[in-house]
């Protein structure tokens, strides 16, 4: 009788020292984000003092950020690039993927191996030749670059896609098949929608990676503040605010810029996790 | 991050929330609390009565810049470890304390062998990722001339490509990447074949 209770005090001494040493981590993984918010508030003058609540609280820098930035216009930019980005790849993913994991055909292992090693090529490898490809086209400066190649596939988004529809049964498509149903009706009927969650999170992660991007858009709209993305403005924006030492206006900025995606985050938290973990363990 | 303790919820999403964050959005924190004269960390420090430090020179650029990353990274490795540490059965935990092991000989002999392919997976993403690290050395970094004080190899390429013109070098420093970063590949899967187990 004594062995379980030694085991459970030591636990409790255990759990103690873990929230201890979680707690210190949580403040210093969300204090870069509360002083966000907190100098957003601010007023200029305040910038630096050394205080988590701003007193007195102003929103003048919100309103002065418009002054400085087309903001709508940038943000509209940056959330039309990425929902054309989510709805290239899961089209072109999906039918990949459909064809990796059910479709028995020649050389199929060989083409996904290759598609694997693509997975390992750093992008901005591949950034100068198709830079020199669109340009060749005469589409540097315009939008296109930045969410055509998202209808050409993507490693990651093949393989996310593959390593679920593997864990549908067989037998659906093999029942299916039997009553004589095709390929693209096995593909639409049984496979999409037994995906959702898995198309959820590669849109939940594409539409990240888009909205984030600063290298792509940096390289074919670097000036263009009316057809560029919010990172590039805002970028743009903090060498010219840092130098007027504007940091607040800066902040607010930065805030909106997060605000979409810690909203998706929230709502869908299940989703990301569930993503990862599948990309990471099943393989 | 796997024990059972109240709120752990909570906690899991405080460690992922870097990880949804535009690193311009938040670089330009960063870039506040490294300010030399008025950002916060020197601030802290000198709470403790430690001298300030220049963060964002040259000789500490490099060490900045990767405690910006690992913050902004933890919640994706914390995610994939987690995973991996939920695949495990809790059988063979219980088997192996009837059979008398201690808390020591079942985290070596069950949880490391067990979840070897999460650590191989993640060190594989790690090392891309910092091939390919770019966004916080642009916004933390950069100086006149397209010029940084962190000059990784993407940052070198981004320059010779775009500031300068030259497609040439540019592309061939990208082969070198490529190169390098399949060597190490290589030699992971070697390592992967010896140690990492599947059930």
């Amino acid at each position: 009788m004594s062995k379980p209770v030694g085991i459970h005090t030591r636990n409790t001494l255990l759990d103690g020292v873990a929230y201890l040493l979680l707690s210190l981590g949580a403040v210093i993984m969300v204090l870069p984000f509360l002083w966000m918010v907190a100098t957003s508030f601010k007023l200029p003058a305040d910038q630096f003092t050394k205080t988590l609540i701003p007193n007195p609280i102003t929103l003048n820098n919100f309103k002065e950020l418009w002054s400085h930035l087309p903001f709508p216009r940038l943000m509209w930019n940056s959330f039309l690039l990425s929902v054309l980005s989510v709805i290239g790849q899961l089209l072109t993913c999906s039918m990949g993927a459909f064809a990796f994991a059910v479709v028995r055909f020649r050389g199929r292992k060989l083409l996904f191996a290759l598609l694997m090693i693509t997975l390992m090529i750093p992008g901005q490898v591949t950034l100068i030749p198709n830079f020199i490809i669109f340009k060749n086209l005469g589409l540097v400066g315009t939008q296109i670059p930045l969410w055509l190649p998202a209808f050409w596939g993507g490693a990651f988004g093949t393989f996310l896609l593959r390593q679920f529809f593997l864990t549908i049964p067989n037998d659906f498509a093999e029942a299916a098949r039997v009553d004589g149903a095709s390929l693209v009706q096995i593909f639409w009927h049984i496979y999409l929608p037994l995906a959702k969650p898995a198309l959820a999170a590669l849109s939940i992660f594409t539409f990240q990676w888009s909205w984030n991007d600063l290298l792509h858009p940096l390289v074919y709209l670097p000036t263009d503040l009316h057809k560029t993305t919010l990172t590039v403005g805002l970028a743009f924006f903090q060498q010219q605010l840092v130098q007027g030492g504007k940091f607040t206006v800066l902040m607010s900025g930065a805030l909106i810029s997060i605000l979409p995606l810690l909203l998706v985050f929230f709502f869908a938290q299940k989703l990301f996790v569930e993503g990862i973990a599948l990309s990471g363990v099943k393989r | 991050m796997n024990r059972k303790i109240h709120g752990i919820s909570v906690y899991r999403t405080m460690y992922f929330l870097p990880v949804v964050t535009s690193a311009v959005a938040a670089a330009l924190v960063w870039q506040m609390i490294y300010g030399r004269d008025t950002g916060l960390l020197n601030f802290i420090l000198g709470k403790f009565g430690l001298a300030a430090v220049c963060w964002t020179c040259t000789s500490n650029a490099l060490t900045s810049v990767v405690i910006v990353n690992i913050w902004g990274a933890i919640g994706e490795g914390m995610i994939i470890f987690l995973a991996g540490l939920q695949a495990i059965p809790r059988d063979y935990y219980e088997a192996a304390t009837v059979d008398g092991a201690g808390d020591w000989q079942r985290f070596w002999k069950i949880t490391v062998p067990l979840i070897t392919p999460s650590i191989f997976f993640q060190t594989l993403i790690s090392t891309i990722n910092a091939f390919q690290a770019y966004d916080y050395i642009y916004m933390l970094t950069r100086r006149g001339q397209g010029d940084s004080s962190v000059p990784v190899v993407v940052f070198s390429i981004y320059r010779n490509a775009f500031h300068f013109r030259r497609m040439g070098e540019a592309s061939a420093q990208a082969v070198q990447l490529t190169v390098i970063v399949f060597l190490l590949m290589a030699f992971y899967f070697w390592l992967e074949k010896r140690y990492v187990v599947y059930e």
